[in-house]
C-alpha cells in the first residue's frame, strides 16, 4: 500500500507543468523532508485522495472510530472525542488528513472497505496494527496518533470540569470530604517507622 | 542601550533565588530580581487542568533519549509545581565519594551545618509532618505494603497549610494551601522593597572591570564598584537592556544558571571546565503494580498530590529511599505506555487491555519511586547561540543501579501479591525509548560547590572561583545527589549563602540614604 501511494505522488508531480522556479522550489522542500527524515514525499505533495482534505465529516467519522478503537468505551459522539487532532496547538494537525488517508487505504487493502468507520472492533484493531507494523514514518504517525487520543481522552484536556469518568477521573474540584481522602482507621495499616520527624539522620 | 544600576541583581525567583533576594532585601542592599518566565499570581493563574498548553506554558524540558530534566520557568519557580514534600538530606549524603576518593561535598558542610538553615526554611514554608489521619489512601497502601514485608514507612514532612484535598497540587494550588514561594518569600521581600522584573531573559555576563579579583577584599557594598554587566532580554517585547551590578546571584536553577555561564564563557574566561557538567540525576527508578482484590485500595485523585510517605529501609544498604507517587492521568499517559503481563505475553498499551488497566488506575494501582545516591553524571552543552544539549554517561554503574533498584521496587510488589506493570519510557510524539531511560526534576550540581576550583565552579559559601560577588545559590550549586526531594536542601543551601553575603558585607541601608538625599535636592 505505501508502494502504491507513493507512485501515486511521483505521478502527479511529474505530469504536472510547472515552471524551473516552481521546480526548484519543490525540490529543495523534498530535500528538506527527506534530510529532516520527518515528512515523507507524500505528505509533502499532498499526495493523497483529495476528499480525505475536503470532506470534512468522513475525516470526523473516521477519526472517531480510531479514538474509540484507541479507547474501547469512549463515548463516540463526544464533543472532545476528536479535538486535539485539528487543533493547531499540535504538529500533528498538518498530518491529519494523510493519517486518515492512511487509514482508510489500509482498511481497503486488509478488508476491501475503505471507510475504516464501518469496519468491526476487531477489523479496525487490525489496521492499527498494521499502520503500527508499516515504515519508521508511519508508525511513527500511529504511535503520534495513539499519544494524542490517550491524552486528550484520558487527561480530559479539553474540559477541566469533566475529567474522564471512563476511569473514575472527577476533574477540577474544590476539594474533597475527610472520608473520601483518608482511612479513618490508617494506624492499622500504617508500618513502624524509622524516623522520630520523616527525617533521616 | 538602556542600564539599570542595582547593588544586588539575582537572576531567577525559585528555592535559590528567594532567599538571597529576601534576606539581602532586609539587610539594606538594593535588589532587583529577574525571571525569565511570566509573573505568575496563584488565585489568578493556577488552574486545574492537565492542558498541555497550560503546563508547557510554565514548565519547560530538555533531554535525549537517556535522560529527561523538568524545570519550571516562572516566578517563584518550580515551588508552584513542587508535590510540597519537603525533606532534610541525611547525613550520608554528604559523606559522598567520586572515583578517586575525594568528598563531594566541600569540607565543613554536613547535616549539622546545614540543620539551622533547615529549621528557618521550615518555619518559612510551615513544614510539619503530616498526621497518621492524614495520610492519602494511596500512602497507606504503600505503607502496608512496606509493612507485611517488616519493612519501616515514615510519614513526610510537608510545605502545605490548610489542603483541601482537590489533587491538583501540581498545576498549582487555587486554595493558598500549598506553600510555595509566593505564600512566603516573594511577599515578604517585596514588603522590604524588593523590585521584581518578569518576562526578563539574562542572556550573558561580563565583567565591567579588568580585575574582578581585586575587588574581593572590598566588603563595603558602597565602596564595591558596579562590577558586573548582564545583557537582558524581555521575552515578550524582544527589547534588550543591561543591568549593572555589584553582587551577582545567580539562582535560575540547576539548568538555568548552567545555561547563563555557559553562554558567558568566552566573557568570564576564568570561569574554568565545570559549567554544564557533573549534574547529578537523584536516581529516579519507578515502578507500579496492581493490588490484589481484598487489599485496602488507594485513590489516586483526591487528596494531596504526594502520598506522604516514605521508607528509608534500603537507605543504608542500598542508597535509595522509597515513595509512593499519585500521577494525574496525564502524567501517566504522556510519559509512559504501561502494561500488564496477560495471556501469551504483554498486553497492549492501546484499545481493550489498556482501558481495563487504567480503570483499575484510580484504586487499585499503586506507583513507587525510588530516588538515590547515583554518582554525578550528567551534562549540559552548548551547541550554539543559545541553543544546548543534555547528555548522561550511562555508565555500566548506572546501569546496573537502574536494574538493581527496579527489582527491589518489583519485589515489594511481587511479595505482596501485586501484578507488576511494564513500564516503557515514552518520548513526546509517544515512542519508545530504546533503553534505560532516567527522568527527573531534582537535578543538581551544574555548577557544583568544590573545596578548589579543580572540581568546580564555585566554593562552599558559592562564590564563583576567580569572580567574587558572583554566588551560585540554587540547584546548581549542590554537589551531589539527594536521594530524597531536592527543594528543601536547595532552599536551606541559599539560606546559608545569603547569610554569609550579609555577614561578610558591611551595608548602610539603602533607603535611608536616598531620603536624605532627595530632601537635599529639593
Amino acid at each position: 500500500m505505501n508502494q502504491l501511494e507513493i507512485q501515486g505522488s511521483e505521478k502527479s508531480f511529474f505530469e504536472r507543468r510547472i515552471t524551473r522556479h516552481e521546480f526548484v522550489k519543490e525540490i529543495s522542500i523534498v530535500a528538506a523532508g527527506i534530510l529532516g527524515g520527518c515528512t515523507p514525499l507524500k505528505i509533502v505533495f499532498n499526495a493523497f485522495p483529495e476528499r480525505f482534505s475536503k470532506d470534512a465529516h468522513l475525516c470526523e467519522q473516521m477519526l472517531r472510530a480510531f479514538v474509540t478503537t484507541v479507547i474501547p468505551g469512549a463515548v463516540n459522539n463526544d464533543t472532545n472525542l476528536i479535538r486535539i487532532f485539528r487543533d493547531t496547538y499540535y504538529p500533528f494537525c498538518g498530518y491529519c488528513d494523510f493519517f486518515v488517508s492512511d487509514l482508510a487505504a489500509r482498511s481497503a487493502n486488509l478488508f476491501g472497505d475503505d471507510q475504516f468507520d464501518r469496519l468491526t472492533r476487531q477489523q479496525r484493531a487490525a489496521v492499527v496494527r498494521d499502520g503500527l507494523d508499516g515504515d519508521a514514518t508511519i508508525e511513527r504517525l500511529y504511535q503520534g496518533a495513539i499519544f494524542m487520543s490517550q491524552v486528550s481522552y484520558y487527561a480530559g484536556i479539553y474540559d477541566d470540569e469533566k475529567g474522564c469518568p471512563l476511569i473514575d477521573f472527577h476533574g477540577s474540584n474544590y476539594g474533597f470530604g475527610e472520608e473520601e481522602m483518608y482511612y479513618t482507621n490508617s494506624s492499622l495499616y500504617l508500618a513502624s517507622e524509622a524516623t522520630s520527624d520523616g527525617n533521616y539522620s | 542601550m538602556k542600564t539599570i544600576f542595582t547593588e544586588v541583581l539575582v537572576v531567577g525567583s525559585g528555592f535559590g533565588a528567594a532567599p538571597p533576594a529576601l534576606r539581602l532585601r532586609k539587610a539594606g542592599f538594593d535588589v532587583l530580581m529577574i525571571e525569565k518566565g511570566p509573573d505568575l499570581i496563584p488565585e489568578r493563574d493556577f488552574r486545574q487542568t492537565q492542558d498541555p498548553k497550560y503546563l508547557l506554558s510554565y514548565l519547560k524540558g530538555i533531554g535525549n533519549d537517556q535522560l529527561g530534566f523538568t524545570y519550571a520557568e516562572a516566578l517563584g519557580g518550580g515551588s508552584g509545581f513542587y508535590e510540597m514534600i519537603s525533606l532534610r538530606a541525611p547525613s550520608k549524603v554528604f559523606q559522598q565519594t567520586d572515583n578517586d576518593g575525594r568528598s563531594l561535598w566541600p569540607a565543613g558542610i554536613n547535616r549539622d551545618v546545614l540543620n539551622p538553615y533547615y529549621d528557618i526554611a521550615e518555619e518559612m514554608l510551615h513544614v510539619e509532618q503530616i498526621r497518621p489521619d492524614e495520610v492519602p489512601k494511596s500512602g497507606v497502601v504503600f505503607s502496608l505494603l512496606m509493612k507485611n514485608l517488616g519493612y519501616t514507612c515514615d510519614r513526610a514532612p510537608y510545605a502545605v497549610n490548610g489542603c483541601v484535598g482537590s489533587g491538583y497540587c501540581v498545576t498549582g494550588c487555587l486554595f493558598g494551601a500549598k506553600q510555595s514561594l509566593h505564600l512566603n518569600y516573594l511577599p515578604e521581600a517585596k514588603d522590604a522593597g524588593l523590585r521584581i522584573l518578569t518576562d526578563t531573559e539574562a542572556l550573558d555576563v561580563t565583567t565591567l572591570i579588568a580585575h574582578p579579583a581585586s575587588t574581593s577584599q572590598v566588603r563595603h557594598v558602597p565602596s564595591i564598584p558596579h562590577r558586573y554587566e548582564i545583557r537582558c532580554r524581555n521575552t515578550t517585547s524582544g527589547e534588550e537592556f543591561l543591568i549593572h551590578t555589584k553582587i551577582l546571584v545567580l539562582g535560575g536553577g540547576t539548568i538555568g544558571t548552567a545555561k547563563l555561564l555557559l553562554n558567558s564563557c568566552r566573557k568570564l574566561r576564568f570561569l574554568g571546565r565545570h559549567v554544564g557538567k557533573n549534574i547529578a540525576i537523584n536516581g529516579s527508578v519507578k515502578a507500579a503494580g496492581i493490588v490484589p482484590e481484598g487489599f485496602p485500595e488507594g485513590d489516586m485523585f483526591t487528596g494531596r498530590s504526594h502520598p506522604g510517605m516514605i521508607s528509608y529501609q534500603f537507605f543504608d544498604s542500598m542508597g535509595i529511599t522509597i515513595s509512593s507517587a499519585k500521577p494525574l492521568p496525564l502524567n501517566v499517559v504522556a510519559s509512559a505506555h504501561l502494561t500488564l503481563a496477560g495471556e501469551g505475553g504483554h498486553n497492549s498499551y492501546w484499545g481493550q487491555d489498556n482501558v481495563e488497566m487504567m480503570k483499575m488506575y484510580r484504586r487499585r494501582m499503586i506507583v513507587l519511586y525510588a530516588l538515590g545516591l547515583t554518582p554525578p553524571c550528567a551534562e549540559i552543552r552548548r551547541t550554539g547561540e543559545n541553543l544546548f544539549e543534555s547528555q548522561l554517561d550511562l555508565t555500566p554503574d548506572l546501569r546496573h543501579y537502574y536494574k538493581q533498584t527496579e527489582a527491589i521496587l518489583h519485589s515489594i510488589f511481587e511479595r505482596n501479591g501485586c501484578r507488576v506493570l511494564n513500564i516503557a519510557n515514552i518520548d513526546h510524539e509517544g515512542r519508545e525509548y530504546p533503553d534505560i531511560h532516567f527522568t527527573t526534576t531534582h537535578m543538581i550540581g551544574s555548577c557544583r560547590m568544590s573545596d578548589t576550583k579543580d572540581n568546580g565552579v564555585v566554593n562552599s559559601y558559592g562564590e564563583v572561583f576567580d569572580y567574587p560577588g558572583i554566588f551560585v545559590a540554587d540547584g546548581a550549586a549542590i554537589p551531589s545527589s539527594l536521594a530524597v526531594n531536592s527543594s528543601l536542601t536547595i532552599l536551606a543551601n541559599a539560606e546559608r549563602i545569603a547569610a554569609h553575603i550579609v555577614s561578610t558585607h558591611e551595608h548602610e541601608s539603602r533607603p535611608r540614604i536616598r531620603m536624605i538625599t532627595e530632601r537635599e535636592l529639593n
